[in-house]
This record gives C-alpha cells, sequence and structure tokens, in this order.
C-alpha cells in the first residue's frame, strides 16, 4: 500500500512542485496519476523512492515512512523509470540477475531468469545479448523484469509507455494488470488517457502539484475522461 | 550484497577491457622500468668490480644495490670508490659525484613509475566510479535496488579497488619472477622482505591514489569535470606540493654547497700543514721519532677538523632532508617518495649513514693508511657497511606511513560523504 499525507515538495529554487498531496494506492490497485509535464508526477515518484526529501508530510510504503526508513520502504517497492537504462555490456539476463540479487533474491537458475524475461516479453534470443543496442521497448520490459523479479508488493511506473509501439504498451499494461491481480499496488504516471481509462482501476489528474480530480473506473463509466482532462487542461490555461 | 555490487564492478572491467588493458599496460611499464634499470645497475655492478679493494690498499667501494631497480636515488653515490689517505677521504674520481638531494631525475625506477605513471593510472580507475552510473543512467535503478547508499559506496570502492590492485600485482610479480631467468637481474638473499614491503607500500599509494578519484567521481555529475579534476589532482599532488615542499625547504634551510666543503677541507689541512713545518722549524734539531710524532699530531689535527667539517655538512644536509621530506609528506606522493626510498636503502639517510660510518673506518684504519702512505704495504680491516633493519626503517618512517593512511582516510570520508548526500537526478 502507498500513501501519501500532506506530501509537499518545494524545489530549493522555490518551485511548490507538489503540494499537500493526499492519496492512498491499496494493494491490489492500479492508480493512473495524469498530468501535463511539469505537474508534478516525477516528483511524487521520486519521493517515494527517497531521490528527494520533502518539504512537509510523509511518503508511507507499507505503512513505512520512507524519510524515516528508507532503506526498509526501498525493499517494498519496485521501480520502473521512463527510460530504463541497464548496464549495456552486460546481457539482459546479467542485467536482470544482477538486481535480483541485490534485492535479496539469490539462487534463481538461469532457467528461472528467462522465465521471466519471457514473461515480459522479451524475444528469446535477445536474452543473452548485451543490452547495449536495445530499443527502448525492450529495455522497458526488462525494466518490467527487474521489478517483477524483486517481488516487490508495491511498484512506482514513471511514464512506462511513453515511446512504446501500440503493442509493446498493449503488452506491457496487460502485465501491470497481472500484477495488480497478484495482489500488488501499482502506481503509474502517463500522458496515455486511453490506455488509462482502460486499465487503472483508479486514474487521477495532477496540475501544478495539486491531485485535482480523482476518478474510480465505474465513475469512469459514464464520463468522457479524455473531455474531462481537456477541460481542466483548459482551466489551467485560463489561470495562467 | 557489498561483494554483489564488487562482483559487477569487476566484472564490467573485465568485459569492457577495462582490466586487460591496465594489466597489458602496467607490464610494459614495469617491465620498461626494470629493464632500463636493470642495465643501470648492471653498469654500476661492471664498474664495482673495477675498483673491488683486494685488501692492500686503503680504498672502500661499496658495492650497488640492486634493489636500486625499484629506488635508485643516490645508489650510484654509495657505489662509489673512497679512497682513504692522509688527506682524509676521497671520492673516486671516475666516478660522478650525485647531487644528493635534488637532481630532478625522471629515472624510470619502480618508484617513479609507481608514483607518477601507475599513481595516474589509479587515478583513471576511479574517477568515474559514482558519476560513470549517472551519466549511462543506472544510478535510479541501483539506488532503488534494495542496498542501501553506504553498501553501494562499499561495494563500488571495492570492485574498482580489486580491479586496479590485482592487475597491477600480478604485472609487479610477473617481473620479480622474471627478473632473473629474462633480465638476469639477481636480488640478494635478504631482500625479500624490503621487496615486499615497497610492494605493500605502493600499494598503499594506489589506494590512496584511487579513493581521492572515487571522492571526487562523487562530487561531481559529470564525467568530463570528474576528469579534469581527477588529472588536476593527480598533478598538485605528485608534482606540485613535494616540489614546492623541496623549492622551500632550501629556501628555508641554509647548506653550504659541496664545493665550499672541499675548500674548507682543504684550507685546514694547509693551516695545519704550516703548524706542524713551523713546530719543527721553531723546534731546531729534534730526534727523528720527535718529529714524527709532531707529524702525528698534525695528522690527529687535521682529521679531527676535517671530520667536523664532514658532520656539520652532513648534519646541513640531514636537516634540510628532513624539512623537505615534512612538506612533501603533505601529499601521499611525497609520503610514498620518502618512505619507499628509505627501504631500499638508498635514501640520502642512508648515504649519510654511510658516510658516518666511512669517517669511523677511516679513522680506525688511519694508521695503516699512514703506513701505506710512507712505506709500502700494509694492511687494511674489511669496511662494513651500516647495518640497517626493515623494523627500524618503518619505524623511522612512521610520520609518512601515519600521512599515507590519514590520506586514506580521509579520502574514504569524503567519499562515502559524497555518496551519501549524492543528487541522483
Ligand atoms: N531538481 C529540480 N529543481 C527545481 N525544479 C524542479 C526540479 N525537478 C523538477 N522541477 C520542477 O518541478 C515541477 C514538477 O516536475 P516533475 O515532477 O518532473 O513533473 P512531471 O513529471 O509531472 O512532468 C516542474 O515545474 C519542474 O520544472
Ligand atoms: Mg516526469
Amino acid at each position: 500500500m502507498l500513501e501519501a499525507r500532506d506530501l509537499t515538495k518545494r524545489y530549493e529554487d522555490g518551485l511548490l512542485a507538489l503540494d499537500h498531496l493526499n492519496l492512498t494506492v491499496d494493494d491490489g490497485e492500479l492508480f493512473c496519476l495524469l498530468g501535463a509535464n511539469g505537474a508534478g508526477k516525477t516528483t511524487t515518484i521520486n519521493l517515494f523512492l527517497d531521490f528527494i526529501r520533502p518539504t512537509d508530510g510523509k511518503a508511507l510504503v507499507d505503512g513505512i515512512n520512507v524519510e524515516a526508513d528508507p532503506l526498509g520502504a526501498k525493499g517494498r517497492l519496485a521501480y520502473v523509470s521512463e527510460n530504463v537504462m541497464l548496464y549495456g555490456s552486460f546481457t539482459a539476463r546479467q542485467n536482470l540477475e544482477f538486481f535480483a540479487r541485490l534485492a535479496g533474491q539469490a539462487g534463481r537458475s538461469r532457467a528461472d531468469y528467462h522465465m521471466i524475461l519471457r514473461r515480459v516479453g522479451l524475444p528469446e534470443k535477445a536474452f543473452e545479448q548485451q543490452v547495449k543496442r536495445f530499443s527502448k521497448g525492450m529495455r522497458q520490459k526488462v525494466g518490467i523484469a527487474i521489478a517483477i523479479v524483486k517481488g516487490a508488493p508495491n511498484v512506482l511506473l514513471d511514464e512506462p509507455t511513453s515511446g512504446l509501439d501500440p503493442k509493446s504498451a498493449a503488452e506491457l499494461m496487460a502485465l501491470l494488470r497481472e500484477l495488480r491481480d497478484e495482489g500488488r499496488a501499482i502506481f503509474m504516471s502517463t500522458h496515455d488517457i486511453f490506455r488509462a481509462k482502460e486499465h487503472a482501476d483508479r486514474v487521477g489528474i495532477m496540475m501544478e502539484g495539486r491531485l485535482v480530480m480523482v476518478r474510480t473506473r465505474a465513475e469512469l463509466e459514464e464520463e468522457d475522461l479524455e473531455r474531462l482532462y481537456l477541460e481542466y487542461m483548459e482551466v489551467e490555461a485560463l489561470a495562467l | 550484497m557489498i561483494w554483489t555490487i564488487a562482483k559487477r564492478e569487476i566484472a564490467e572491467a573485465m568485459v569492457t577491457g577495462r582490466v586487460p588493458l591496465l594489466f597489458v599496460l602496467v607490464v610494459i611499464v614495469l617491465g620498461t622500468g626494470m629493464l632500463v634499470m636493470r642495465n643501470d645497475y648492471q653498469a654500476r655492478l661492471d664498474a664495482y668490480a673495477l675498483v673491488r679493494p683486494d685488501g692492500t690498499e686503503p680504498v672502500v667501494a661499496v658495492p650497488p644495490s640492486p634493489l636500486s631497480v625499484f629506488a635508485r636515488e643516490l645508489d650510484d653515490a654509495m657505489g662509489r670508490r673512497f679512497q682513504i689517505s692522509a688527506v682524509g677521504i676521497q671520492v673516486g674520481e671516475t666516478q660522478t659525484s650525485a647531487n644528493p638531494l635534488f637532481g630532478a631525475f625522471p629515472t624510470p625506477d619502480w618508484l617513479f613509475l609507481f608514483r607518477v605513471v601507475l599513481g595516474l593510472l589509479a587515478f583513471l580507475a576511479g574517477y568515474d566510479l559514482i558519476c560513470r552510473e549517472k551519466a549511462q543512467g543506472t544510478l535510479k535503478l541501483l539506488l532503488a535496488g534494495g542496498a542501501s547508499r553506504g553498501q553501494i559506496a562499499a561495494g563500488k570502492l571495492l570492485g574498482g579497488w580489486l580491479a586496479l590492485l590485482v592487475p597491477v600485482a600480478l604485472a609487479a610479480l610477473l617481473w620479480l619472477v622474471l627478473a632473473g631467468p629474462l633480465l638476469s637481474l639477481y636480488f640478494r638473499p635478504g631482500d625479500g622482505p624490503a621487496i615486499a614491503t615497497f610492494l605493500g607500500l605502493g600499494a598503499v599509494y594506489l589506494t590512496v591514489c584511487f579513493s581521492i578519484a572515487a571522492a571526487l567521481s562523487a562530487l561531481f555529475h559529470d564525467q568530463t569535470t570528474a576528469l579534469v579534476s581527477a588529472v588536476l589532482a593527480w598533478a598538485v599532488l605528485v608534482f606540485v606540493v613535494p616540489g614546492s615542499g623541496a623549492l622551500l625547504a632550501r629556501q628555508l634551510v641554509p647548506v653550504r654547497p659541496a664545493a665550499v666543503v672541499e675548500s674548507e677541507n682543504k684550507q685546514a689541512f694547509g693551516r695545519h700543514m704550516v703548524g706542524v713545518f713551523d713546530e719543527i722549524r721553531s723546534a731546531g734539531s729534534i730526534p727523528g721519532h720527535v718529529e714524527m710524532e709532531i707529524f702525528h699530531a698534525g695528522w690527529d689535527r687535521i682529521h679531527a677538523e676535517q671530520d667536523r667539517i664532514g658532520e656539520q655538512a652532513a648534519a646541513e644536509a640531514a636537516r634540510l632532508t628532513r624539512v623537505a621530506e615534512t612538506m612533501g609528506r603533505l601529499s601521499p606522493a611525497g609520503a610514498f617518495q620518502n618512505a619507499a626510498a628509505r627501504v631500499t636503502g638508498t635514501s640520502i639517510h642512508d648515504e649519510l649513514a654511510l658516510r658516518r660510518r666511512l669517517v669511523e673506518h677511516k679513522n680506525s684504519m688511519l694508521p695503516a693508511a699512514f703506513a701505506h702512505a710512507t712505506a709500502s704495504g700494509g694492511s687494511f680491516g674489511e669496511f662494513l657497511p651500516p647495518a640497517r633493519s626493515l623494523g627500524g626503517v618503518m619505524a623511522d618512517r612512521r610520520a609518512d606511513l601515519a600521512a599515507l593512511a590519514l590520506a586514506a582516510a580521509l579520502s574514504l570520508l569524503a567519499f562515502f560523504t559524497a555518496v551519501r548526500g549524492y543528487d541522483v537526478r
């Protein structure tokens, strides 16, 4: 379970990037966060990962305060960035194995790693290839594999589908739903309104560091998410 | 956890070719150095064979040391021939008298190669330890991976350190094994501990260089900036600090040039001889043995004064050395230089000890030398070089060892602190 309580971040230059965010993502829930560039999505995710420290409020991972026990919180988190970067001179399997060991998951066989890579849809022949020349889509898949192998009950994804072809993006969303069905809390930021509407249990819209709207899947059945989103964007444009 | 990170670091250095390249480079560098220094040592060994005393002449010749391959320093001074005569100790003329301290000779002995070349390689091995992860984008994934920052720092440091030290150690051992069969360079039976200590000091010095570079890698976010700062730090620590230390020492400590000391010696001789002749002349006609006694008393005065002049010059040189060493110690390169040259027994301290021993020896064999000058024949006692123990040497160099340890501790502290506060974004 992921919780933000009055989570606030003001950067050194004075910019208020996140303004008293209150949000809970339950176990077995897939939450999609929409928002224009610069809305504060990455800032939110970075706060959960202890990459930055909050100015106010707190981020909790399964009840663990990230600021107080970053290592304990990180142990219960998996992270997939917008552009997964790996160790180029190692193969996909070697990268996966390294991060598995780092997560305390030693003692798996090569076949185990291959199985996970197969699950995320990486082409078989790429398993034992150096990731140096992998496309972005392939790297994202290895990134998901790393998140899976860690077996963490919470998964954070920062625009994981941006730049992916439609097929890869669809595969990735299907995987996330599987992980959700396994009971994990999944928090993902995205620009992809259609996939958010299709796959998410709840969708939020963030603007200038504030969560301005949250809708459940059921509520979205009756509403047009795209129109809602654009309306909020217009409000923002008018305010500027 | 730490070992997992270290292993990946080593594996990366292996597959990217960093470790093999480093090994080949160090083999070439140390091998070239050993070959050049072996030839240098051989030349001195040949010269020594020509002047080696046979006990029928009042001559002392100190054999060159094969350890000069590691630190030549003043070994040529020590290989010199010393003629002991009624006029004092004369340095063999065919052999060059070395500038005892500051002839900045870039002799490619292993001390120079470790201090300068391998020191640079150590800086290059560490400069991007942390900022490379940032540049290639893996830092976030690494930090999100379940290891603490301290563990990541320790693992990367350990891996990078092993990827540096193991190839260097292998290359050095390779040449120690090949020295005899390939270069006909043979060490003496008791040289083992000194060689091991020298290499140990080298390893400590390279560790210091590596950890300074690692600290820089965690202070900067950009690889180019880190590289420039690492090369700058290397230049300052290896050249600027010890160099200006030596320069400053020469300004602070007055030392009479060798020529002045020489002329003082000659003046003393002349003055006392005139005194002896005056005494004999004013004594009128005296028996031969009394005249001889006056002569002997004169010699004794000459030697006493010359020994005093020699002691004074030695004291000045020792003081200058101490000051220069103290200043050099501000840099790990200087501390390493101070300690390593002492280990091989070719430092200025060893030269000064040799001279002191030489004066003792001279005084003990003076009667025989005198007889040699007047009559012919006579037997001359064997010259025993000053005794030294490695333990004593290390105790004498504890300030340098402490300086190296302090530099290592400070740079490691800086490294871990910088990693703890490193901005991931
Ligand atoms: N390190 C930083 N220092 C100052 N401002 C920053 C920093 N990082 C991000 N910002 C600003 O904070 C705001 C939110 O950024 P971010 O969380 O990256 O947005 P998003 O991920 O939604 O595009 C933006 O205005 C951005 O310019
Ligand atoms: Mg972002």
